[in-house]
């Protein structure tokens, strides 16, 4: 893929120079701190201050010059010179000092690697990490069920009959929002534009220490998250805009959901887009409709009062 | 400048078509400002930081369209489209929200 060596040095010079500045700097504090045998709790903390001094000078050099990071290579040059050192050199310039496995060294380890492959890493600590300790509290929770042959008990969903609350507030606006271009028989006075809104849909918290626990395993349920708010909240936020600019009602109206999240759990992004316009088929029709404001915006307060609980 | 998401402008006639013109951006790459200050805020329940952000993003992806049906000279948007897509990866969180629409010139 590369064009020729020379351009490739040419083009990469800043993130040489980095990083071996940063390698040089590392090592060179190593000798230091081996020389004036700075020991705590008899280990030599040249193992956490050398990479790391190293991985922070590369950084710096790198952001400034070459415009983004190179990654820390050189605290990870600098992690093996000085156990290389430690482990095999024969001990002329300075005494040996041997490697010993312990905490510090296996966090200085983790601390190295994740300065120099952060997404490779991340992904080990916060999946892999996390999925089995999951996978664990899973079998310990299921134990004892397990042991007297008993499935957990599932709860029996009620019925939901007529429009769930958030659907209500929709019914009492005085000019409908319509998810169609303009309905027939309405006469639309004047477009005002594109407007939206958008809203997170929470997850309901749960009570109690052992629920939190079961909560980590189980499957999501729709219950589980304030859809209905979130997207009451995204239609109150694109009025909201649209009645700010003047408009009466909001036509074409699209309610689309994003999920998001990842490692740390997920969260439903509701949103809705229309185009905002002033209807009326009288001009008395449509200042009633402009002073009827009220109903909206007390329905606004109380949803961004919500509090959880 | 006119942005409707209608295909059609009542009452005015368009009298050019412009072509399609679009607009992006993209929100939250960063894992460590995520896991501290965003994913905090939707999880405990404090979502609006995270939702501003998204409007922001919203508005600066319509910027971006509006300016290139500015350079074609048009005078209004139709047909617009907003679309938010999730872009995932290990590092998580990151959205990126695009529009679309049709640049034209109506007589006004």
């Amino acid at each position: 893929m590369v064009a020729s060596p020379k351009k490739f040095l040419i083009e990469k010079r800043w993130a040489l120079v980095a990083i071996i500045v940063g390698a040089i700097l590392g090592f060179g504090s190593a000798i230091l701190c081996i020389a004036w045998n700075l020991v705590i709790f008899g280990f030599n903390i040249m193992y956490i201050v050398s990479p790391l001094l190293a991985g922070f000078v590369e950084t710096i050099i790198a952001r400034r010059k070459y415009g983004k990071s190179t990654g820390a290579i050189s605290a990870l040059i600098t992690f093996i010179l000085i156990n290389g050192y430690g482990w095999f050199s024969p001990g002329y310039i300075f005494p040996k000092e041997p490697v010993r496995l312990s905490l510090i060294t296996i966090i200085a380890i983790i601390l190295t690697l994740q300065a120099a492959f952060p997404t490779l890493i991340n992904y080990i600590l916060f999946v892999v990490g996390i999925g089995t300790v999951r996978k664990f509290i899973e079998f310990l929770i299921f134990l004892p069920s397990r042991i007297q042959r008993r499935i957990p008990e599932v709860e029996e969903k009620k019925e939901v009959i007529g429009p769930s609350a958030d659907e209500i507030f929709l019914d009492e606006l005085p000019v409908p929002l319509l998810s169609v271009p303009p309905a027939e028989g309405e006469k639309i006075k004047k477009y005002i534009g594109l407007v939206g809104g958008e809203a997170v849909a929470k997850e309901k918290e749960v009570e109690g220490r052992v629920s939190k626990l079961t909560k980590l395993i189980e499957p999501t349920l729709l219950d589980d998250m304030y859809l209905g708010e979130a997207k009451e909240k995204a239609i109150s936020r694109m009025l909201d805009e649209a009645e700010s600019a003047g408009a009466n009602t909001v036509i074409d109206v699209i309610v689309d959901y994003v999920s998001t999240g990842g490692l740390q759990g997920s969260a439903l992004i509701v949103t809705a887009t229309g185009t905002a316009v002033i209807v009326g088929r009288k001009a008395s029709n449509l200042e009633e409709n402009i002073s009827k404001k009220e109903p909206k915006s007390e329905l606004d307060k109380k949803t961004s009062n919500n509090a959880p609980n | 400048m006119l942005i409707l998401t209608t295909p059609t402008i009542e009452g005015k006639k368009i009298n050019k078509y412009l072509g399609l013109v679009t607009g992006d951006s993209l929100l939250g790459a960063n894992m460590y400002k995520d896991m501290f200050s965003g994913v905090r805020d939707v999880v405990g329940g404090r979502t609006s930081k995270y939702e501003e952000e998204l409007t922001n993003a919203r508005k600066l992806a319509i910027e971006s369209m509006q300016e290139k049906a500015e350079q074609k000279g048009a005078n209004a948007i139709i047909g617009t489209r907003v679309a938010y897509h999730n872009l995932g990866g290990t590092m998580g969180n990151t959205i990126m929200v695009t529009v679309s629409g049709t640049a034209v010139s109506y007589q006004e």
